[in-house]
């Protein structure tokens, strides 16, 4: 075994002792500047293209502005945007009279009928609104209700002296203006 | 004043071709100055092509690699932040090329073996006075004895045993473990030992 490696050693030795020699340092110097002085020359007019008429944005001060300012845009866009949401939503409550129809955002069909047949004083003809038994249903239902609040106020009026007096007297104010 | 003496420090190494590579010559490099590169090169090219020629047992190959190497060298230096780093970084590179190369010809393997080498071995061990061999002659002996390593054993034994590198230096050049790298060594010693005990 020692042996073995006596001989190996000895192997290994001769081969470190025999440093590769390294022939034409200088050629090979000169082949590989020359290498990349041609890399350099080949892209160079695409590189110049590109720096003409991009380079500026490897300024720092341009680039930097160029980052403020899209953040102003965006916060310009989404500003708008809320603004124009909330014009949207304003617009759709709004009643708009073209002369001759009306729009409301009013989402029940019969109180929005009812609502046309108000507001258009006569413009919009009674005989066109169609009604269903169910609306007509809604519509009885409502009346009794309002019946039923009328007689409460009613009955609270005549068990209340001060307030029988009050509203007597608030009402002639009313009849003489 | 401090600032200059201190760029003009040579690196530390126990390698003296390191100490060869100066810190200035790197800091210009990475600023792109050619006349510094060159001095680059001609100070670390013999030392490329020695681990290159060793690897590869082939010289014309063994310049293109060099070549290749100092080439992508110059095209990628801004990466080292630090001169310290700069000698492992372009062993593995020179290294990684190796390899490359290396898994190519292992699908195309070329035969080599030849009992002259062996009698040349068997003669040179034993010369008085020794003289040094040629590039022809090294690369014929170090293809003989690694022909049934892997690229790995190969790179292993050519950096620890002919470039006198540390585990540490070898793991960090090719990226294995240190357990690997002293796995790998120690089957490339055997085998190598087992072949020299077979012929000489």
């Amino acid at each position: 075994m020692e042996a073995e490696d006596k001989k190996y050693d000895k192997v290994v030795n001769l081969l470190k002792k025999s440093k590769p020699v390294f022939m034409d340092a200088g050629t090979f110097s000169d082949k590989i500047i020359r290498i990349l002085q041609e890399d350099k020359s080949k892209v160079s007019l695409q590189e110049l293209i590109i720096e003409y008429l991009f380079g500026w944005v490897y300024i720092g001060w341009i680039r930097r502005s160029m980052v403020a300012c899209a953040m102003l845009l965006i916060l310009f866009f989404g500003y708008q945007q809320a603004l124009i949401l909330r014009r949207i939503n304003d617009l759709s409550d709004q009643k708009v009279n073209n002369g001759k129809v009306v729009m409301t955002s009013l989402t029940d069909e019969f109180s929005s009928k009812m609502m046309l047949y108000r507001i258009s004083a006569g413009r919009l003809p009674g005989g066109k609104i169609s009604i269903s038994e169910k609306e007509i249903d809604k519509l009885v239902k409502s009346i009794n209700r309002l019946q039923v609040k009328y007689q409460d106020i009613i009955y609270l009026i005549e068990n209340d002296p001060e307030l029988k007096k009050y509203i007597e007297s608030r009402m002639n104010e009313g009849k003489k203006k | 004043m401090f600032f200059t003496l201190h760029l003009k420090l040579r690196l530390i190494s126990t390698k003296p071709q390191n100490n060869l590579i100066d810190l200035e010559i790197i800091e210009e490099c990475r600023k792109g100055n050619m006349h510094y590169f060159r001095k680059l090169v001609e100070i670390t090219s013999p030392f490329v092509f020695s681990v290159a020629l060793r690897m590869m047992g082939d010289e014309p190959q063994a310049r293109d690699i060099a070549q290749e190497s100092m080439i992508t060298v110059w095209k990628a230096i801004y990466k080292i932040r630090s001169a310290d780093s700069f000698k492992t970084w372009l062993y593995r590179i020179v290294v990684n090329k190796c390899y490359d190369q290396l898994r190519k010809r292992k699908r195309n393997p070329e035969v080599r073996a030849d009992e002259k080498t062996w009698v040349f071995i068997s003669d040179k061990i034993y010369e008085e006075p020794f003289t040094e061999m040629e590039n022809r002659e090294t690369v014929q002996i170090i293809n003989l004895l690694t022909e049934k390593l892997s690229p790995k054993q190969k790179a292993v034994f050519v950096l620890s045993d002919l470039e006198e590198m540390s585990n540490e230096e070898i793991s960090s050049i090719t990226g294995m473990s240190r357990t690997n790298v002293k796995a790998n060594l120690h089957y490339a010693r055997k085998r190598i030992g087992e072949m020299i005990e077979k012929h000489l």
